[in-house]
């Protein structure tokens, strides 16, 4: 900061003037979001970016315009006040009661949009099935090792359906105990799956996705992949039954295929904390790159809703009726599943 | 019905000339005490409390609470409870408002574990031998316990932390049990429990608040809880209608939505510097052994995982709806902290 007194005041002024002209851009942007040129905020920025280089090549000492420069010619409080603003674009200030960040949310959704429409080539069939209002329980097949078809169905929804609704998903207990992981579930609205909080959030009336397989169906090695795995104790069920939610069958097929389990430990994966540590053609040998899945093609199938409201109250620890009606929704998911299998040619291209 | 000789500050009640409603404070020195007797003495219904304590008030508090009866008796002394149930019954005390229960962890854990767990023993037990008619005590959320295991909104419901480490919580849930017993072994007790969200404002003082002293905070590196507040005013005013009307029962008493950690210290402006679990947990308990923060290392359990409650049942039941939300009390809290480093 010695060096500010030679500083020829003329670019200060204007980098000042840009960069005030720059936070109130930002703020514009954070009172009407719709009306945002990102073109102009962008041209601001690399103008505000110039000036500061060209601050700080009249330092004799500091000719070459790198970041250090840069945030040694500015004042540090201001530059501070831009690392604040560029975070305030990926989060906001606030979280819906079950933690999720809308904001942080749309900022990462381009790239599960990619995924949705370029990588897995979604077709999606039946989202009509989706009631426009109101509460459903959607019920789905689990598959993939890594849960891409709860992320898939998701953006189906957001994208496909006429009302643009939001589906919650529940995600397994063990998440919760790493660090960002959990953390990070939760920003894009994951909530921890049990049944009081499925129950509360289908009595506000939300979409809500359940996989009865749970982590037997993502783990079933690949020589059985699309045999339904027992779903559950019926909490499915029970959960309609009490909530008096629809079920909508959802099949999704494409998932099995993304990485075939060819082996899973249990034994290594308990020190860890995990379920399973997956073996597959490409994990753990290629490393990180084993992470990515194939570039299936997938299918996902919306059925028509069963409702469960001509049920009385009785009938909701009714343990006869609740394992007959699971085993029922079991089978028609798999006859779902079955149907598009019988119509498909190829696992990459459809 | 006197108050004799412990009574230290006694302003005549020869003033008083409504009716005593017999409602007696245990505990002034806490938040919820400190918040209930402002309520009790700006109630023109109330013409005279009583209060027990340890310690009595100071001249500051004399002055200004003057329908306030102090009544020193040290709740652990042996045969506290025969003393505490002969005052309670020469005063006529109808309603016992529980407050006495730390708010803070404290390195003498025996000496808290005394308080909390065989003082409720003790007034629980003076309260059935006095037949009183009504005991509200005042809890914590924190008897829930943190964990990854936790439903997003625990309900009142929910079992309590079964196994806690921590002897700060473990206490609480024991004294919770003692409350509990009353319900079975004098039913005739009406019975109201308040279980409080950390209570944030300009003057509360906890553990929670501790942090933000400095400018810097850590945190667990990768975990970001949902945190849930209650406003003081909120707090005192709940407190206030479960003592003067009759709600027998548990209430979680909190402020609607959450704020996650990072959000709050941010809104705070204060940096936070993360640290792998694995090293904060011994860390921050040898830290705690030298009293240079303010929770013990298993305490940290709280700024990792859920322990976010429903408030629901008391919006119901009891009409209390919070003017503050979680958020909005982090805010107060935060901008009477920044007004503090001024003063």
């Amino acid at each position: 900061m010695s060096a500010k007194k030679e500083i020829p005041n003329k670019e200060v002024f204007s980098a000042q003037r840009l960069l005030k002209q720059l936070s109130d851009e930002l703020d514009s942007y954070f009172n009407n979001p719709e009306s945002f040129d990102r073109k102009r905020l962008e041209k601001m920025a690399v103008e505000f970016i110039e000036e500061l280089k060209l601050i700080s090549s009249n330092i004799p000492s500091l000719n070459i315009p790198s970041l250090k420069n840069l945030s040694e010619s500015a004042s540090p409080g201001k530059i501070w006040e831009i690392i604040g603003k560029v975070r305030r674009v990926l989060q906001s200030d606030e979280v819906d009661e079950y933690g999720c960040d809308r904001q942080f949310e749309m900022a990462i959704k381009p790239f599960f949009d990619f995924l949705f429409q370029k990588y897995f080539r979604v077709s999606v069939q039946g989202i009509e099935n989706i009631p426009s209002t109101g509460r459903a329980l959607l019920v789905a097949n689990h598959s993939g090792v890594l849960p891409y078809d709860a992320a898939m169905m998701k953006v189906a929804i957001y994208n496909e359906h006429a009302q643009k609704r939001e589906l919650r998903f529940l995600v397994d207990d063990f998440v919760f105990h790493f660090p960002f992981m959990g953390v990070m579930m939760n920003r894009i609205g994951g909530i921890r799956a049990c049944p009081e909080n499925a129950e509360r959030l289908l009595n506000q009336g939300e979409l809500v996705s359940v996989f009865p397989e749970g982590i037997k169906g993502i783990s079933k090695p690949f020589t059985e992949r699309y045999k339904l795995q027992r779903f559950g104790r019926g909490g499915a069920i029970r959960l309609a039954l009490n909530t008096q939610a629809p079920i909508v069958p959802v099949a999704i097929v494409g998932a099995e295929e993304i990485h075939p389990l060819l082996y899973k430990s249990s034994v290594l994966a308990r020190p860890l904390g995990l379920p399973f540590i997956p073996i597959t053609p490409t994990f753990p040998f290629l490393g990180p790159l084993g992470a990515i899945p194939l570039p299936t093609k997938w299918t996902m199938v919306f059925g028509k809703p069963i409702p469960f409201d001509q049920y009385s109250e009785k009938d909701r620890h009714n343990g006869i009726l609740i394992n007959r009606e699971n085993e029922k929704l079991r089978e028609q998911i798999q006859e779902m599943v079955f149907d598009v299998l019988k119509d498909r040619k190829s696992v990459f291209f459809g | 019905m006197t108050t004799e000789d412990q009574t230290l500050y006694e302003v005549s009640r020869k003033n008083s000339s409504g009716v005593d409603q017999g409602i007696v404070v245990i505990g002034i020195h806490t938040i919820l005490g400190e918040l209930l007797l402002e309520k009790l003495e700006k109630n023109p219904s109330v013409t005279s409390y009583h209060a027990v304590d340890l310690h009595a008030p100071g001249r500051a508090y004399s002055k200004k609470f003057k329908k306030l009866h102090f009544i020193k008796l040290d709740l652990i002394d042996p045969g506290a409870d025969a003393r505490l149930a002969k005052k309670l019954e020469e005063i006529g005390a109808s309603l016992v408002v529980h407050t006495a229960l730390k708010n803070n962890p404290s390195l003498n854990w025996v000496q808290a574990h005394e308080l909390e767990v065989i003082g409720t023993l003790n007034i629980v037990s003076a309260c059935k031998a006095a037949q009183v008619k009504k005991l509200v005590f005042c809890s914590t959320t924190a008897v829930y316990g943190a964990s990854p295991k936790n439903p997003n909104y625990i309900d009142e419901t929910h079992p309590l932390a079964a196994h806690p480490e921590a002897h700060f919580i473990r206490d609480k849930v024991e004294a919770e049990k003692q409350i509990a017993q009353v319900r079975k072994e004098a039913p005739e007790i009406s019975l109201s429990v308040l279980r409080f969200a950390l209570i944030l404002g300009p003057k509360s003082k906890n553990y929670f608040t501790e942090l933000f002293r400095r400018p810097i905070v850590p945190t667990l590196l990768g975990y970001d809880p949902l945190m849930q507040f209650v406003h003081e005013k909120d707090a005192g005013n709940a407190l206030e209608t479960a003592v003067m009307k009759n709600h027998p029962g548990i209430f979680n008493i909190t402020g609607h939505g959450v704020i996650p950690l990072s959000y709050a210290l941010r809104e705070a402006g204060k940096f936070s510097l993360p640290v792998a679990s694995f090293l904060a947990y011994p860390l921050v308990q040898v830290l705690w052994n030298l009293q240079l923060v303010s929770v013990p290392g298993k305490l940290l359990d709280y700024f990792r995982y859920l322990w976010v409650t429903d408030g629901e049942k008391a919006k119901r039941e009891m009409n209390f709806v919070p003017t503050y939300s979680s958020k909005e009390a982090f805010l107060d809290f935060a901008k009477s902290q920044r007004l503090q480093e001024f003063q």
